[in-house]
C-alpha cells in the first residue's frame, strides 16, 4: 500500500515536471519577440553583421552611426558629390575666432523633435556634447572630447559656442557627420532628462527623417519615415536593419529577397553578381590594409627594453624596403580584391599620399638589399593573421605575403589568432619578430589618430622614431591650416622613404543589393551610409529632397 | 528518497560553484577585453583609466568575490560592451533559445523513438536501412555546414523555406530545428534501435508473445519501457546540448537567442556576459540531470529499491 502510494506520488511529480517543461517551451514561443512582416515594396531591409549596440544613446563609436543617422541629425554633413562640408542643423558654416579657441554655430530655427518635444536648440547641442564628455560617460571618444573642449556656451536659443582648451584649426571634425568617428548627432535634452537615459536609449526621440517603431533585441530595428522633414522625406517608408552575423546567410537572404541590401565581403562578390536580380558594388573610401613591423619601439616609450626591441632585421631600413619591394600590389588588387581596391604607397591616407611614388615590385632588388643588410640567406619571421571585418581577407593576404617573402629567401610562418590577441601583442610590446596586419579607416582627423600608431605612449603604435615625433609636434603647434597640411605631407614623405610599414591597398567596402528594389544611392563614405537618401529602382513618387 | 534528492541538489550546487570559478579564470586567460573595447588610438593611460572604471585592475580573487556575491542574487554585472545589466540580455533572449531547443527536442523524440522502434522491428529491411542512413548522416555532418547547406537547398534553390531570420511562422522554425536536432535525433534513433533489439530478444518478451499478446502491445507497452531506460539518460543530455549547441544554429540562421549572445560575447571578450551565460547553461544542465535522475527512478524500480 505504502509502495503504491509512493509510486503514485512519484508519477504525479513526473507528470507535473514534464507538463511544466512543455509549457515552458511553448510559452517561449509566445513571449519571444517577432518581426512584423514589413517586406513589401515600401520597405527596405538591410542586413549587417552586427548592430554594434542597441541603444540610441551613444556609446560605442562610429559604427553605430548607421543607426543614429536614421533618427538624429548632425550639425554639418559632407556633400556627396563635391565632398564639401554643408550645413545640417546649423544654418551656415561655423565661425571660428582668430585664436582658434572658439567655434560658434548658428542653428536653423524651427526644426522639430518628433512627437511634440519642441525644437532643436542650442541647449540640445550643449547637452549632447556635455553628456558625452563628462566623467563616467561611456562614450568611447570621451577622452578625446574632454581633451579638446573646455566648456560649451549657450549664447542664445539658436547660437552655441565651443570654447577649446587649445587652439585647434580642425575642431570642426567633431561637428561634421563624417568618417572620423567622433561626430555626434544632436539629442533632445528635455526628453532624456524627463524619461531617463535608459528609456531614451531604447525609445529615442530624434529630429532625423526616421523614427524607431519596432525593436527586436539582438535582432533588428524597424524605422518609419516621417511624412515631413526639413532635409529629406525618404522614398522607403520603412527601413529594417537586421543582424545577420553569418555572411553566407546574408547572401542567401539577399538572393531570396528577404534582404534588399547586405554587407558582404570579397568572397561573395562573384556569387552575388552572377545571381539574377542582385549585384555587388563597392563603396569609395573604405579601409586601408597594411602590415606593421613588430618591435619598433624607441627608448622614448616606457615599454622599451634594451636588447629586446629594435633587434629584428627590419630595424634596418634596407630590410624594410626589401620586404616592401617583394610584394606585387597590382596582382594583390586584381586577384584578392577583384579590382575593388587601390595600391597604397604608405599605410595611411595622409595629405599628399596620392602624390607619392608607388612602391614597385622588384624581388631582385629586394634580394640585393637583404644581402647588403647582412641577410643573404634571409631570416625567419611570423606573420600574424586574424579576421577583422570588413577585412576578412587578411588570412589569405598573409599567406600570399608569406609566399612573396619566400621568393626573396625569408621564411615566414603564418600564425592565426583573433584581432584582440593581435592588439594585445602590440599593447604589451610583445610583437617582436612579428608582422601584424592592420586595417584602418580612411581618416581625416590625423591630429587625433596619428599618435595612436606612431607616437610613444599609445597602445597600438607600430613605428616610432624621434623624427616622426618631432614632425608631429610641429603639426599640433601650427595653427595655420595650410601649413599644417604641408607638414602632414612631409610626414607622408618620411613614411614612404623610411618604409615605416608594409602598405598594401585601400580597399573598398562592398554591398550586395537587389537591383529590382534599390535604385540611386549616394555614396560618400562608409559612415553614415545615408540610407535615407536611397531611391527605389522604380520611384514611388513620395521622395522629396530639400536643399539646406 | 528525500535525502537522496537533497544530496543530488547539494552536489549540483557544488558543481555550479566549481564551474563558476573555472569560467571566471578561463575567460580571463583569453586576454584583456579592453583590447576589443577601446578604440585603436587609445593610449596606455586610457587603458589604465578604463581598467580602473571597469574594476579590471583589481586582483582576481576580489573580482571573483564581487562576481559571486552578486551572481547569487541573480546579478551578473554589466556587460562590458553594452554597459547594461547582463541579466536583462539573458531574460530577453532566453525565450528564443528555449523555444528552439524545445521544438528541436520534441521533434527529435517524435521522429527518433518511433523510427528506432520500427527499425529494430524491421531489422535489415528497407525501413532499417533508411533509418541507419539517416543516423549516419546525422552524426557525421557538422551542424554549421548542415545549416548552411539546408539554407542553400531549401531556401535559395527550391525557394520552399526562408533562408534565415527569427519569426513565429512555422516555416521559419523548420530548418533551424532540423539543423539543431538532426545530430541528436540520429543518436536517439540508434540507441533506441539498439536497445529494442536487445529487449526484443529477451525471455519476457518471448513469453508475452507466447501468451498471445498483440505485437503492438508487446512492443509499445512491454519492450519499449525497458528499452527507454538508457534512452532517457541520453535524452536528458540532449536538451542541455540543444541549449549549448544553439550557438552555431542561431548564428547561421540569425536567431537572437542566448547562443548568439554567447558567440558575440566571446568575440568581444565581454567577460560578465560570458560568465553569466555559462552559469545559466551549467545551472540548467545540472537541473536537467536532476530531473533525469527522478525520471530514472520512476522508470527503473530497481534503482528505487537501492535508494530506499
Amino acid at each position: 500500500m505504502k509502495e503504491e502510494k509512493e509510486e503514485n506520488e512519484m508519477r504525479k511529480m513526473i507528470m507535473v515536471i514534464i507538463c511544466l517543461g512543455l509549457l515552458f517551451s511553448i510559452a517561449s514561443l509566445f513571449t519571444a519577440g517577432t518581426l512584423a512582416q514589413g517586406e513589401d515594396e515600401s520597405t527596405l531591409s538591410i542586413g549587417m553583421p552586427t548592430l554594434y549596440e542597441e541603444t540610441f544613446l551613444l556609446w560605442v563609436g562610429s559604427p553605430s552611426q548607421d543607426l543614429w543617422a536614421m533618427v538624429y541629425d548632425y550639425l554639418f554633413y559632407r556633400d556627396t558629390d563635391t565632398k564639401d562640408i554643408i550645413p545640417g542643423l546649423a544654418k551656415e558654416i561655423w565661425q571660428v575666432s582668430e585664436d582658434l579657441m572658439t567655434y560658434t554655430i548658428q542653428l536653423r530655427e524651427g526644426i522639430p523633435w518628433q512627437d511634440g518635444w519642441g525644437e532643436v536648440t542650442a541647449e540640445d547641442v550643449k547637452y549632447t556634447f556635455d553628456r558625452s564628455k563628462k566623467p563616467g560617460s561611456t562614450n568611447s571618444e570621451r577622452e578625446v572630447l574632454e581633451k579638446a573642449i573646455d566648456y560649451i556656451e549657450v549664447v542664445d536659443d539658436y547660437t552655441v559656442s565651443f570654447h577649446l582648451k587649445n587652439p585647434d584649426p580642425k575642431f570642426w571634425h567633431f561637428l561634421v557627420a563624417d568618417i572620423s568617428g567622433w561626430n555626434l548627432p544632436i539629442v533632445c535634452k528635455n526628453y532624456i532628462l524627463e524619461v531617463g537615459e535608459k528609456k531614451a536609449g531604447e525609445e529615442p526621440i530624434g529630429s532625423g527623417p526616421y523614427r524607431v517603431v519596432e525593436h527586436g533585441w539582438g535582432d533588428y530595428f524597424k524605422f518609419e519615415a516621417k511624412t515631413e522633414h526639413w532635409r529629406v522625406v525618404p522614398e522607403f517608408k520603412y527601413v529594417i536593419m537586421r543582424v545577420v552575423p553569418e555572411e553566407s546567410t546574408r547572401v542567401a537572404m539577399l538572393k531570396t529577397g528577404a534582404l534588399d541590401i547586405a554587407e558582404i565581403s570579397l568572397r561573395s562578390v562573384a556569387d552575388v553578381n552572377k545571381t539574377e536580380g542582385t549585384a555587388a558594388e563597392s563603396w569609395p573610401g573604405g579601409y586601408v590594409m597594411y602590415v606593421s613591423f613588430g618591435g619598433m619601439l624607441t627608448p622614448l616609450d616606457e615599454r622599451y627594453e634594451e636588447g629586446y626591441h629594435r633587434t629584428d632585421p627590419w630595424a634596418d631600413v634596407r630590410v624594410r624596403e626589401a620586404m616592401n619591394l617583394a610584394i606585387n600590389r597590382e596582382d594583390l588588387v586584381k586577384v584578392i580584391y577583384k579590382n575593388m581596391a587601390d595600391p597604397m604607397p604608405i599605410g595611411w591616407t595622409l595629405p599628399g599620399y596620392e602624390e607619392l611614388d608607388p612602391i614597385p615590385y622588384d624581388p631582385d632588388r629586394a634580394k640585393e638589399l637583404l644581402s647588403e643588410a647582412g641577410y643573404p640567406d634571409g631570416f625567419s619571421l611570423t606573420l600574424n593573421a586574424h579576421e577583422s571585418p570588413p577585412a576578412v581577407e587578411i588570412p589569405i593576404v598573409q599567406e600570399l605575403l608569406a609566399s612573396y617573402f619566400g621568393e626573396i629567401g625569408l621564411q615566414a610562418k603564418v600564425s592565426m589568432t583573433d584581432k584582440a590577441k593581435a592588439r594585445e601583442y602590440m599593447r604589451a610590446a610583445k610583437d617582436v619578430g612579428m608582422l601584424i596586419p592592420q586595417e584602418t579607416g580612411v581618416r581625416r582627423n590625423w591630429e587625433v589618430k596619428f599618435p595612436g600608431s606612431y607616437l610613444p605612449g599609445a597602445a597600438k603604435n607600430h613605428f616610432q622614431s624621434e623624427e616622426l615625433t618631432a614632425l608631429y609636434n610641429r603639426v599640433v603647434e601650427e595653427v595655420d591650416i595650410e601649413k599644417r597640411e604641408k607638414i602632414w605631407a612631409e610626414i607622408a614623405k618620411y613614411n614612404r622613404k623610411n618604409f615605416t610599414e608594409i602598405p598594401l591597398v585601400v580597399a573598398h567596402p562592398i554591398f550586395g543589393f537587389r537591383t529590382d528594389k534599390v535604385g540611386e544611392w549616394p555614396k560618400n563614405s562608409p559612415f553614415p551610409k545615408y540610407f535615407e537618401y536611397i531611391r527605389r529602382a522604380e520611384p514611388l513618387g513620395n521622395w522629396r529632397l530639400f536643399t539646406p | 528518497m528525500r535525502r537522496y534528492l537533497l544530496l543530488r541538489l547539494g552536489q549540483g550546487i557544488i558543481s555550479l560553484l566549481i564551474m563558476s570559478i573555472l569560467i571566471f579564470f578561463l575567460a580571463r586567460l583569453t586576454g584583456n577585453p579592453l583590447d576589443v573595447l577601446l578604440p585603436e588610438n587609445a593610449t596606455l593611460a586610457e587603458y589604465e583609466l578604463m581598467s580602473e572604471y571597469l574594476k579590471l585592475d583589481e586582483p582576481f580573487y576580489k573580482q571573483y568575490w564581487s562576481f559571486l556575491t552578486k551572481a547569487i542574487k541573480g546579478d551578473f554585472g554589466d556587460s562590458l560592451r553594452y554597459r547594461t545589466p547582463v541579466r536583462d540580455f539573458i531574460i530577453r533572449r532566453a525565450p528564443v533559445t528555449f523555444g528552439l531547443a524545445g521544438v528541436a527536442f520534441l521533434v527529435s523524440i517524435l521522429i527518433a523513438i518511433p523510427a528506432g522502434v520500427i527499425a529494430a522491428f524491421q531489422k535489415d529491411k528497407w525501413q532499417d536501412i533508411i533509418a541507419k542512413l539517416f543516423a549516419i548522416f546525422g552524426q557525421s555532418l557538422p551542424t554549421f555546414w548542415l545549416g548552411i547547406m539546408l539554407i542553400q537547398l531549401f531556401a535559395v534553390h527550391l525557394g520552399w523555406l526562408p533562408a534565415g531570420m527569427y519569426n513565429k511562422g512555422i516555416q521559419y522554425w523548420i530548418l533551424p530545428a532540423l539543423s539543431l536536432g538532426w545530430h541528436s535525433t540520429a543518436g536517439i534513433l540508434r540507441l533506441t534501435r539498439s536497445e529494442m533489439l536487445d529487449v526484443l530478444s529477451s525471455d519476457y518478451v518471448r513469453l508475452a508473445k507466447i501468451k498471445g499478446l498483440s505485437t503492438p502491445v508487446v512492443i509499445w507497452k512491454h519492450a519499449l519501457r525497458n528499452a527507454l531506460i538508457p534512452v532517457v539518460t541520453f535524452l536528458s543530455n540532449i536538451y542541455g546540448r540543444f541549449l549549448m549547441g544553439s550557438v552555431v544554429t542561431e548564428v547561421v540562421f540569425s536567431w537572437p537567442g542566448l547562443g548568439r549572445l554567447a558567440y558575440e560575447a566571446i568575440m568581444h571578450r565581454d567577460f560578465p556576459m560570458v560568465q553569466g551565460l555559462v552559469i545559466i547553461f551549467v545551472g540548467l544542465f545540472i537541473l536537467i540531470n536532476l530531473i533525469t535522475d527522478i525520471l530514472y527512478i520512476y522508470l527503473d524500480p530497481r534503482i528505487r529499491y537501492v535508494i530506499d
